[in-house]
Formats: C-alpha cells, sequence, structure tokens
C-alpha cells in the first residue's frame, strides 16, 4: 500500500515516514500543495494523509480537487484546527476521516487500516484467500490457523494482492504500491519475495497470470 | 462651579430683599390678612426658585438618557463607538472620556480572541511533532533512529519556547498597557545596545552595518515605551542579520522630524516578494516558499508595536542595497532637548 503524506511541519512529516514505514507501507511525503498536486498526478496512491494549513495555500483546495475529478481515493485530515466548524468542513469536502494533532501515531495507523479496509468494501478487519489470514494490525499471516513469518516485503505484496482476492496487480503495480521515491529497488526484486512466499505458503498461494501480473484466488 | 456661586448669591440677595420688603409692610402695619397673603406668596416663590435651581436643565437630562440608551446598545454588542453629536455640550468631555475607554476595551478584546484561537493552533504542532518522534523513539531498535528522534523532540521543544516568549509578548501587546508604560527614554541608546547584543553575529558573518542617527534624535529623551521599541529595532534588525548573506551590508537609520521618528532598516538580502509584504506582517503566516523561517510571530510583534506607537510597518525592497527595507514611523513626544 502506498501513501503520499501532505505536510508542511518538517518534525510531524519526518515522524510520519519513520511510523509508516514501519508498517511496511511505501511512503512518499510533500511540503506544499503545488507538489501534492504533482505527486498525485504522476503516482497512484492508496491513502492521503493530509495537513491543512499549508504555505501556499489550504490542503482543503485539494482535497475539493480531488472529489471533483471523482477520485475515491481514501482521505485522512491530520491538523492542528481543533474547532467542530472545521472539522465539519473537512469532512463535508470529502474526508473518510479526521485527526487533530497532536495525535497517537497508533490511533493514525489503526484508521489508515480502517480506511484501506472499507476502500476495499469489506468490514472485517481481517483478509482472507483460501486457508491464508492477514491480519494488518497484528502484522501477522496464518495458514490453516498456524502462524507462517514473512519478511517485511513478502507482507506487503501479500498484502497488496489479499485486498482484492482474484484481482491481478501488475509487477510494476506491485512496486508502486512498496516503494516510495527515496527507496531502491532492484529489478527481480518483485520476483525474488514472490517466490519466498511460495515458498512460505505453498505454490498455489500466489498465482502467476502469464505476461500481467499476480494474484491471490478468490 | 463659578456658575454655582453666583446663583447662591442671587438666592440670598432675593431672599434678602423679601424679608426688607415684609418688614417694611409690617412697619406701615397692613391688615393682617394682606400681610399673611403676602408672606406665603413670598415663601412660596423662594421654595419654587430653590427647586428649579436644584434641578437639572432639561437638555443635559436628555443627553444622559440618550448616552445611557447608546451604553446600553454596547453592552448588547449592538453598538462598537458612541455617537457624539446627540449629546449636549456639557456633557460632550464626559461622552468622549466614555468613547475612548470603549475604544481600549474593544481593541483588548479583538486582539484577545485572535491570540488565543491563533496560539492555541500554532502550539498544538509542535507538541505533535514532539509526540510523534517520541513515540518512534520507543519503538525502534535502531540506535542512530533512536537518537535522531531525540534530537529531533530537542530542537522542537527549543523551537515551542521560542513561540511561548513571543506569544506572551505579543499577548502584552495591548494599548492600555502601552500607555500606562510609556517614559522618558533616550531611543538612540535602545538602538545601540540592540546593535551591541548582536555584535557576534554580525562580525562572523563579516556583514558591515552603516548606522545614522541624526544629532537630535541622539541626544534627546522622547516620551515612549523603551521596552517596546527595544523589541521592535531587535526583531527587525535579527531578520536582517538572519537574511543578509556573508559578506553583506545592512543599514539602519533613526531619524526625527517634528514627533515622527522614522526608523529604516535595509539589507542586502534576497529580499520579500512584492506579493507577500501585506500577507507577512499577519500573526502566523508564513511566507510561500516556507522561506521565512521562525514563529511567524517577529514582524506581527513589530507591525503591532508600531501601531501601538501611531506607525505602521512599511515593507519594500531597498533601492540602495536591493534587498528588503523596513520603514516605520513613530509618534513621540520630544521631553527634552
Amino acid at each position: 500500500m502506498r501513501i503520499l503524506i501532505v505536510e508542511d511541519d518538517k518534525v510531524i512529516g519526518d515522524g510520519l515516514v519513520q511510523g509508516l514505514l514501519m508498517d511496511n507501507y511505501a511512503v512518499d511525503w510533500v511540503e506544499t500543495k503545488a507538489s501534492a498536486d504533482t505527486a498525485l498526478r504522476t503516482t497512484p496512491y492508496d491513502l492521503l494523509v493530509l495537513d491543512i494549513g499549508l504555505p501556499d495555500g489550504s490542503g482543503l483546495d485539494i482535497l475539493t480537487k480531488l472529489r471533483r475529478e471523482e477520485s475515491d481515493l481514501p482521505v485522512l485530515i491530520l491538523t492542528a484546527y481543533d474547532e467542530t466548524p472545521h472539522k465539519i468542513k473537512g469532512l463535508d469536502a470529502g474526508a473518510d476521516d479526521y485527526l487533530i494533532k497532536p495525535f497517537d501515531l497508533d490511533e493514525l495507523r489503526a484508521r489508515i487500516r480502517a480506511l484501506q479496509r472499507r476502500a476495499n468494501g469489506r468490514g472485517t478487519p481481517q483478509f482472507k484467500s483460501a486457508d491464508i489470514v492477514l491480519d494488518p494490525a497484528t502484522h501477522s499471516v496464518t495458514q490453516a490457523d498456524k502462524p507462517v513469518k514473512l519478511g517485511p516485503k513478502e507482507f506487503a505484496i501479500l498484502q497488496a494482492l489479499i485486498e482484492k482476492p482474484g484481482r491481478i496487480l501488475s509487477k510494476a503495480q506491485i512496486e508502486d504500491k512498496l516503494y516510495g521515491w527515496n527507496m531502491e529497488t532492484e529489478s527481480n526484486t518483485i520476483e525474488v519475495h514472490i517466490h519466498g512466499l511460495r515458498r512460505k505458503l505453498g505454490k498455489d498461494a500466489v498465482i502467476t497470470v502469464r505476461h500481467v501480473g499476480y494474484q491471490v484466488p478468490e | 462651579m463659578h456658575q454655582q456661586k453666583s446663583l447662591w448669591a442671587l438666592y440670598g440677595l432675593l431672599t434678602t430683599s423679601f424679608t426688607v420688603l415684609a418688614l417694611s409692610l409690617y412697619m406701615q402695619s397692613v391688615s393682617i390678612t394682606v400681610y399673611a397673603v403676602l408672606t406665603t406668596t413670598i415663601l412660596l416663590v423662594l421654595v419654587i426658585f430653590k427647586r428649579q435651581h436644584n434641578k437639572l436643565p432639561n437638555n443635559i437630562v436628555d443627553g444622559i438618557d440618550k448616552l445611557t440608551k447608546q451604553l446600553k446598545g454596547f453592552e448588547t454588542g449592538k453598538l462598537n463607538n458612541l455617537d457624539l453629536d446627540v449629546c449636549p455640550k456639557e456633557l460632550i468631555a464626559l461622552s468622549q472620556a466614555i468613547d475612548s475607554y470603549l475604544k481600549l476595551e474593544s481593541d483588548r478584546i479583538t486582539h484577545e480572541q485572535m491570540f488565543s484561537s491563533e496560539a492555541s493552533h500554532e502550539l498544538r504542532t509542535p507538541l505533535a511533532g514532539i509526540r510523534i518522534q517520541a513515540q518512534i523513539a520507543q519503538r525502534t531498535k535502531d540506535p542512530v533512529q533512536q537518537k535522531d528522534c531525540l534530537s529531533n523532540i530537542i530542537k522542537t521543544i527549543d523551537r515551542s519556547t521560542r513561540l511561548v516568549q513571543q506569544l506572551l509578548t505579543f499577548s502584552k501587546l495591548t494599548k492600555r498597557r502601552t500607555d500606562a508604560e510609556r517614559s522618558n527614554v533616550m531611543l538612540s541608546k535602545v538602538l545601540h545596545n540592540v546593535i551591541e547584543s548582536k555584535k557576534t553575529i554580525q562580525e562572523q558573518r563579516h556583514i558591515s552595518l552603516s548606522l545614522h542617527i541624526d544629532a537630535t534624535t541622539d541626544s534627546i529623551e522622547m516620551e515612549s515605551h523603551g521596552e517596546h521599541l527595544a523589541v521592535l529595532f531587535d526583531n527587525l534588525y535579527s531578520n536582517a542579520l538572519n537574511h543578509t548573506p556573508q559578506d553583506g551590508v545592512i543599514s539602519l537609520s533613526l531619524t526625527l522630524v517634528g514627533e515622527q521618528l522614522s526608523f529604516v532598516i535595509e539589507d542586502s538580502g534576497p529580499g520579500i516578494p512584492e506579493v507577500e509584504y501585506e500577507r507577512v506582517v499577519i500573526p502566523f503566516q508564513k511566507s510561500q516558499d516556507g522561506r521565512l523561517k521562525g514563529s511567524g510571530l517577529g514582524l506581527a510583534i513589530c507591525d503591532r508595536i508600531a501601531s501601538l506607537h501611531g506607525g505602521r510597518l512599511i515593507l519594500s525592497a531597498s533601492d540602495e542595497l536591493k534587498g528588503l527595507a523596513v520603514r516605520t514611523h513613530l509618534i513621540v513626544n520630544v521631553v527634552s532637548a
């Protein structure tokens, strides 16, 4: 899952990047409205964490523009404006959630998981494919109720695929979800990790769709 | 006072002449009935005269009525200044005094409301930074990451401490306080002290300083608020020092024309785009490119101080040094030559 953070305060932005990287999300961070626009145009994101008071304008403009373009990208507003009218304005502009600074990193992580769940049209917190269950909150994977230990990238790839079992993701799409701008990628990494997943979960856990990409069975 | 004295004199004169008239009638032994009627009439006239004299004239009573009504409107927030035209001239001074007091109050209230809402917003941001960095330090096992988090926390705490200091300075900048705390100050000396306190930074960065204080300003005291003007000089000079590159130039001038004291500071730094001039003096507004660092209160404090001293900050491009020019014209009372 790839997240864009729009936050002009350096210390908070840096903290958000570090905190979300711990959850193995691919994270990009921009500090202005202008660079957020560019990032949203060029990169497919799964979630947007948005600050309102930006140096070149209001974060709400970004949100309004997104919704006008009929994007259903989950948006979580993160702001120091704590008065109710501000919250109402943000939610009415199309935000999915609202968190007030200062906030608890764990609460933010939980809200991100909830948004992710809803974006995939699901209510239950765990993802399932065949006998494999992935729990994003505890970072755990079980197969036939037995815990399986996965590496961080293996976990992230499995999560990307299992969010919508049956959906095919290309190698490039998986890479987009795994690596932020500042992270180095090697051309065969995805294959290496898929190989690792199959070794641990069985050959049929991840299906290769020739010339298209990968999927997990429904 | 004077008017009242003459009324008493008139009253005394009337009483005396009536008494003399009554006595002379008694001497001429008029009939007891005529005498009684006359004495009663005289007493009645005296009583009526006395009552009328104690009563306020109608126009004054009216004026007080109108004033009271206006003040009640103020109380309910419908009004924010008095209409002085409805007052009779006897009440003008009183109404003016009330009016200027009300102006002081509404200045204080606006200032306080804006301040507290912005201050809470501004303080939440560094707190959020400190909290998230602390949570990461708690969670990570990497000692390098932990150290980075801790130094970020310390930096943010220092930044918030400066912010709190500036918030306090800003909150004290009310008209009432300023007027009450005015005293006689040698403003040239205040400026010299500020320059002296920054001498190390100025010399380290090889910034040459051209200082111009006219002869009168250099030798006289002015009734003003020394502490405020020290803050004003200090903030503007620090800004200039921060934005002027190594080997740059800063020029300062302090001149007095009549009761107007002009303080001009120019630098050879990169300046500010013209569209930002209005914005940067508003509390907590950062410049578009985020180039202006700090609490976002420095220039706002200067502008507020200037306005409390009858002026305001005027930003422009410096013709001579190509950087920023900030000028402010303040009203001062010249005390001694």
